[in-house]
């Protein structure tokens, strides 16, 4: 395929290969842009930093104050796509949380909110990036963990899709253990959670002229904030960490929490 | 079938564009509930068995606005109307007349509390008067059977959603207006909508299961409140997904929010359900 001048990078064949999005505006450069066109979109580095959030006086439901004392994630490939998220929030959650999630912060910050009106037809769009290479996240570190550099094209980055991993040494997906405390009554908690289906639809609306770097909020006040923990039971110290029975509230509701894509928040790093 | 019902909303009509070169023609906004509200949701589409059939299903429409993507106002239907989609249909809402012969990218619809101004269209003028007191956007009135065990429902929505951005299913955007014809609009509604389990996925499937034994009282009356006590996190993980929605806690939040997923462009075709 000749180009007036537009560069064909891998990472941009690549992505036109896989279909959607950018072959039309690729066929609009190689037929020639004129002056009053939008640029040709290029190829471009992305990078990937994942780090957890929401974990400063994180309450629960029935106002359990947890300590997490282990949080990691494995991350498989993040995604960008140009379609918009589907059905972004507004209200902000009604769950009694000592520091606001990510969740909050962001739906506070939408001015409104709007879907595709069918379940399951979030219209992803074109493929606009693709980050790939298991990775570990500690998500109590004070650093973010970066994924191996992936490739992307530029233009409007919409939203976004995260395929999580099993890790030998988590069990699963996701390993979170700590205390919850409350009245003085501590229980020991274990989570481990497989790694559902890919978690589609993430907010990203992100404009990409070059090499961009995105940051990957994981919202830990999320992932605990709806667990009842009176389903554990009372210990004395020394607390050991307790798995909860499968299917239980609190089994239902860290499972629910990793599908949530309001459990993961994307922005642009400076 | 089309069958032209009262022609009320006609006179409410503002078709502003005066007919010019291309033509004119005009158009007929329809609603249609399909079978799945007319006869029944049968149990082979239930991902765990059982069935459903609505007795009534209101829609309060308004703000039926057609316009071009060049910015050509084409017409708009006011309302608010009150329709039941159960009574046999496709039933006539309104018809633009005299509009320039063209397509009309831009159509909207909202769907929205009904208000005193709230005229009837083809619903019964107690189900309007009912609509108009308790501010619904949305009832829905039936049955449903499961495991040889049938309860009933009647659940009221407030919600208020606006649906932009309509394409066909071949995606298309808008209607067209045929020189000399009537082109058609038809708000399709989606009655199996309020029983799917996730929000976002393209994996959702309509269940029952949780609905039915929402029925805490056992009386065989699943109530809004009702639904509104099951926590969402009493339920399976891989079921009833939110996607993003996180203000959406209970099962009732969770069918209130299918609430606003209702309405598609003419058969299966596609609309941007903002929330408002």
């Amino acid at each position: 395929m000749g180009g007036s001048g537009v560069s064909m990078g891998v990472g941009l064949g690549r992505l036109m290969a896989s279909g959607v999005v950018g072959a039309g505006l690729v066929v609009g450069a190689m037929v020639g842009v004129g002056c009053d066109e939008a640029p040709a979109p290029t190829s471009i580095a992305l990078t990937v930093a994942i780090d957890g959030v929401g974990l400063e006086g994180l309450q629960s439901t029935g106002g359990y104050v947890a300590t997490v004392t282990a949080a990691s994630l494995c991350i498989e490939q993040l995604q960008t796509h140009a379609g918009e998220a589907v059905l972004a929030s507004t209200q902000p959650s009604r769950l009694p949380r000592g520091w606001p999630s990510v969740g909050d912060v962001r739906d506070a910050l939408l001015s409104f909110s709007s879907a595709r009106a069918h379940p399951g037809h979030y219209d992803e769009g074109g493929l606009m990036g693709e980050v790939t290479g298991t990775t570990v996240v500690d998500l109590l570190a004070t650093t973010a963990t970066t994924m191996p550099v992936g490739d992307g094209i530029s233009g409007h980055h919409g939203s976004a899709s995260i395929t999580l991993c099993t890790d030998a040494n988590l069990g699963g997906a996701l390993l979170l253990e700590g205390t919850a405390s409350r009245d003085g009554t501590d229980v020991g908690f274990r989570f481990v959670v497989q790694a559902p289906e890919v978690i589609e639809g993430i907010p990203v609306d992100v404009e990409l002229g070059g090499d961009g770097a995105l940051a990957v909020h994981v919202d830990l006040a999320g992932l605990l904030g709806r667990v009842d923990f009176d389903a554990f039971p009372a210990q004395t110290p020394p607390v050991v960490p307790t798995a909860p029975p499968p299917g239980s509230q609190p089994d239902n509701a860290v499972g629910r929490a990793i599908r949530a894509s309001s459990t993961y928040h994307v922005e642009l790093l400076p | 079938m089309f069958r032209p019902r009262s022609l009320a909303l006609v006179a409410a009509v503002a078709a502003t564009t005066a007919a010019t070169g291309c033509g004119a023609g005009d158009l007929v906004i329809t609603t249609f509930g399909e079978d799945f509200i007319e006869t029944a949701i049968p149990s082979e589409f239930f991902a765990d068995g059982g069935s459903v059939a609505f007795s009534k299903f209101l829609v309060t429409f308004s703000e039926m606005t057609v316009n071009g993507a060049d910015g050509k106002v084409g017409g708009e239907v006011a309302g608010p109307v009150v329709f039941d989609l159960h009574e046999a249909g496709p039933a006539e809402v309104a018809t633009l007349t005299g509009l320039e012969a063209r397509r009309y990218e831009d159509i909207s619809v909202a769907v929205g509390p009904a208000t005193d101004a709230t005229l009837g269209g083809n619903a019964a003028s107690d189900d309007v008067e009912f609509m108009k007191a308790q501010g619904f956007s949305v009832f829905v009135e039936g049955s449903v059977s499961q495991n040889d065990v049938d309860k009933t429902f009647a659940w009221g929505f407030s919600t208020n959603t606006r649906y932009v951005d309509c394409e066909l299913e071949d995606g298309s955007l808008g209607v067209v207006v045929p020189p000399g014809g009537a082109g058609e609009w038809q708000l399709t509604i989606h009655g199996d909508h309020l029983f799917y389990d996730d929000l976002a996925s393209e994996d959702a499937v309509l269940r029952l299961s949780a609905i039915m034994t929402a029925d805490s009282n056992d009386d065989d009356v699943i109530d809004i409140g009702e639904l509104n006590a099951v926590d969402l996190t009493s339920l399976p993980a891989d079921q009833y997904g939110v996607g993003g929605a996180s203000d959406v806690l209970s099962l009732g939040d969770f069918v209130g929010a299918l609430s606003r997923t209702l309405v598609h462009h003419t058969g299966e075709g596609e609309c941007t359900a903002e929330k408002r």
